[in-house]
């Protein structure tokens, strides 16, 4: 228990009104991950030992990593390392993704752990998750995303 | 430290006048909160309560109220498991965050050194936080019983 003091650990939990199934096609699908994750798309065959990744516009700023459970829809955890410059020497963290049911919705617990003292990557993900899960459930739930560039104005209406 | 604090992020599809509206308005908290209800008298100084029907689940005093940026409450648990706990204290935050958007952070601090309320305000926080997102953007808020098993309707 005390050993855990010193280490990083993120943990964020949100309620979306959703199936377990909607929720875990959305965090594993390229072209869904695409529209509320700041671009990101996921890519990943979901089979223990194959490589995750999240790939973005610029591929220096890819995230890449490997799957370490997967047990569609409730559990899929995978090692997570930012290629860009000033993070890629810092050992991969770990986020694991677990989907309850809760009869008209489900609890999704994301948690974020594993990071080196003093990590850089910690910080920038304790500030990313929370509007990556945010648009998640909006998504999810409306079928519209936030807009995350400055410059961007109003909530996009999603294309389908 | 002694005094853990909580501390929930939530980026919602509205502006910060509407999320103000759902956090402070009786009613409007009715509609995502699932039977149960706040009443804030919105000046500090000012009366805030939790409730459910007539009962009251948690009090506590406006300490700051800056809207539609601003509320900060204590918050004095009245149910007989945290008795006599000295009271806490809960700041809402609604800064705009572009487009018409808002970032909603809720911190509850300041328990007393081995408070019980302190190790289970957070699942309740980010309950709230789930259905009042989804009652600004879409009208409905989610049935928060369903959320805990087992739990009394």
């Amino acid at each position: 228990m005390n050993a855990s003091v010193n280490k990083p650990k993120f943990v964020y939990v949100v309620y979306i009104a959703a199936t377990s199934e909607k929720v875990w096609q959305a965090l594993t699908d390229a072209k869904l991950s695409e529209r509320y994750w700041e671009g990101a798309r996921v890519e990943s065959d979901r089979k223990v030992g194959s490589p995750f990744a999240l790939k973005l516009k610029r591929t220096d700023k890819d995230i890449v990593g490997t799957v370490l459970e997967a047990d569609p829809p409730r559990r899929l955890a995978f090692t997570f390392q930012p290629r860009q410059i000033g993070r890629a020497h810092e050992a991969p963290s770990r986020v694991s993704f677990d989907i309850e049911p809760h009869q008209d919705q489900v609890k999704l617990t994301v948690t974020h752990d594993g990071f080196e003292p003093g990590s850089r990557v910690f910080e920038e993900i304790s500030g990313g998750w929370p509007f990556v899960l945010s648009n998640l459930k909006g998504f999810t739930e409306t079928g519209r995303v936030l807009s995350y560039q400055d410059s961007a104005c109003a909530v996009e209406t999603a294309a389908s | 430290m002694s005094k853990p604090s909580f501390v929930y992020v939530v980026f919602i599809a509205a502006t910060p006048e509407k999320v103000w509206h759902a956090l402070t308005d009786a009613k409007a908290t009715a509609e995502y909160l699932s039977g149960f209800h706040v009443t804030v008298d919105k000046r500090p100084g000012g009366a805030s309560q939790f409730k459910r029907g007539d009962q009251v689940l948690n009090q506590g005093e406006v300490l700051v109220c800056e809207p539609p940026h601003r509320l900060s409450i204590t918050w004095r648990p009245e149910q007989d498991e945290f008795s006599g706990e000295k009271p806490s204290r809960v700041t809402f935050d609604i800064e705009a965050a572009g487009g018409g958007q808002s970032k909603l952070t809720i911190t509850h601090g300041d328990f007393e050194p081995g408070s019980k309320a302190a190790l289970v305000v957070g699942e309740g926080w980010m309950r709230v936080a789930s259905s009042l997102k989804s009652f600004v953007e879409t009208g409905i808020g989610m049935n928060l019983l369903s959320q805990v098993e087992g739990a009394n309707a």
